[in-house]
């Protein structure tokens, strides 16, 4: 995030460090639009989303530089999936800037987004198979292989249907295809909602294990249990505006607290 | 242009599945038109109850009729539908997420659109050619056009006023289904709600006025004017309004899907 974290014990990046099984590769090299800059994955500067008469998103704004694993926290209606959809340009902001990469959403920062929503990226009658080629013919940093060995691993088939998937298998399916796109930023929204615990362990071991070392990963959840063990940074969004930012060690030096206990005390939930 | 061709093959299933039911609905109709016109079924029937057997004709002939253009209508439908669906819902995350541009994932669903509805025109005009065969009525009017251009001293190409006929309703239905589109993405311009609806709702009329007062313009441009003086004149005018409005439509469905890609390139509101 924007503040002095050269200086602060990145955390999740030792643990990455120590993943055994872990193949680091450099994302590749393509050509670059106008305006790239890479110092700072993104950044967002006094961003508002406006829903009629109420701000969804008030006058947010951080910065991530690459290598961090990054959460951001908050109830319903706290404004994350908005921030989510503006980052990754499928809504506009009302008021403030936001960069990716140096450079506004649009198609040219499409490149350098893995984008897991919320809610199920395909149809119900749509297989596996189907989304596996899409993403292999249209995004040439798919790594095609490891999605094969992941879905392998995860028990899913190629053939399956989304639609009589559980919850869970759905999850990890979609999961799979973002994590495995060898880009900058992926933003996934409510990766560990909605699917059972053992599942969460498999999506925090598939983040740690598929980013880049200079890629960065924006997580936005209402579960902070499972991120407190894989984020470098955290934030606290209500009602559209950041009210606690800091890396994870910071927040527990400074409240005394674990982020998930922190997290229980100011929503309180 | 590969990526163009997974694109435009998605959709043409997706819209092709979904239509598929309705144009099979006409098709049977047609089926049942022709069994009804046939012998086997008029002996049925004994001379004093032959008004039956005329009245469940003529009906037939109604309603094949109408499903056969209900067929269409729903074609164009499901092409507006899928549109919207696939672009303008949650759903539609990963399209937007694709490294295309956005005019790539309108003009895809507009010539699959058009391509199902080719397809479907072509099946349900063998359906009318293969019917006419049994019904007398409908053979008759077939065979008035081609006794009509084989008339002394009139000038009239057959095949030329069927390609026009069909360029016509092929352009007419791309205008259609480009209008929705335009109107459906001017809907991105505000946050979902009662506003999204009535700015659909109200930009689609109005699209309609516009390419209207289009047509008048380009209509009275070319100096086309009505004129039922002579059988020859009136096949003039027929084919100018062919020719004209066609290529109206064409300039207006381009203009409409470029409107719509410009908007949901920069205002997107999923």
């Amino acid at each position: 995030m924007t503040s002095d974290n050269s200086k602060k014990k990145n955390t999740a990046a030792h643990k990455r460090k120590a993943a055994p099984a872990k193949k680091r590769v450099k994302t590749a090299e393509k050509a670059l639009p106008q305006g790239y800059n890479d110092d700072i994955l993104l950044s967002l500067k006094n961003v508002k989303k406006r829903y009629g008469n109420i701000y969804g998103v008030n006058d947010v704004s951080f910065d991530i530089e690459p290598g961090r694993i990054v959460a951001v926290l908050g109830p319903d209606g706290s404004g994350k999936s908005s921030v989510a959809r503006m980052i990754c340009g499928l809504t506009p902001a009302s008021k403030g800037e936001i960069k990716v990469c140096g450079i506004k959403p649009s198609r040219n920062t499409k490149q350098f987004i893995s984008f897991l929503p919320e809610i199920p990226f395909v149809n119900d009658y749509t297989k596996v198979s189907t989304v596996f080629r899409r993403y292999k013919a249209f995004f040439k940093d798919f790594d095609a292989e490891k999605a094969e060995k992941l879905f392998k691993y995860a028990g899913i088939r190629m053939n399956d249907t989304f639609g009589r998937m559980s919850a869970t298998a759905m999850q990890k399916a979609q999961a799979i295809f973002v994590m495995c796109r060898k880009t900058r930023l992926y933003v996934l929204d409510e990766p560990m909602t909605h699917i059972e615990p053992k599942a969460r362990d498999f999506i925090a071991k598939l983040i740690l294990s598929n980013m880049q070392d200079d890629s960065s990963v924006i997580i936005f959840s209402r579960i902070p249990n499972e991120l407190e063990k894989i984020i470098d940074d955290v934030m606290f969004i209500h009602r559209g505006q950041i009210k606690l930012a800091g890396t994870v060690d910071e927040v527990k030096s400074e409240y005394g607290k674990e982020v998930s206990a922190l997290y229980r005390e100011v929503y309180k939930c | 242009m590969l990526r163009f061709m997974i694109l435009f093959i998605k959709d043409f299933c997706r819209v092709l599945a979904r239509s598929v039911v309705y144009v099979l609905i006409a098709i049977i109709a047609s089926l049942v038109t022709s069994y009804v016109w046939g012998e086997g079924f008029a002996e049925k029937f004994s001379v004093q109850t032959a008004y039956r057997l005329n009245a469940i004709r003529y009906c037939s002939v109604g309603v094949w009729g109408i499903l056969t253009v209900f067929a269409a209508i729903m074609v164009v439908y499901t092409s507006c539908q899928w549109f919207g669906e696939d672009i303008l819902t949650n759903r539609s995350y990963l399209n937007h997420m694709l490294p295309i541009y956005t005019w790539e994932l309108v003009l895809s669903k507009a010539l699959a659109g058009l391509a199902v509805l080719s397809a479907a025109a072509a099946v349900l005009t063998y359906a009318v050619i293969n019917v006419s065969d049994d019904i007398s009525i409908v053979g008759d009017m077939l065979g008035i056009i081609p006794d009509l251009s084989k008339s002394d001293g009139l000038n009239f190409d057959l095949a030329l006023f069927i390609r026009l006929g069909v360029y016509f309703v092929l352009m007419l239905c791309l205008y259609i289904m480009s209008t929705a589109f335009m109107s459906l993405s001017l809907g991105q311009l505000v946050s979902r709600g009662v506003g999204r609806s009535c700015l659909i709702f109200i930009g689609f009329f109005a699209l309609i006025f516009v390419s209207m007062a289009v047509v008048m313009t380009v209509v009275k441009a070319a100096g086309i004017t009505l004129t039922f003086s002579s059988i020859q004149s009136i096949f003039d005018t027929a084919e100018n309004i062919l020719k004209y409005i066609g290529n109206t439509n064409l300039v207006l469905s381009v203009l409409f899907m470029a409107g719509a890609s410009t908007i949901l390139t920069y205002r997107l509101n999923v």
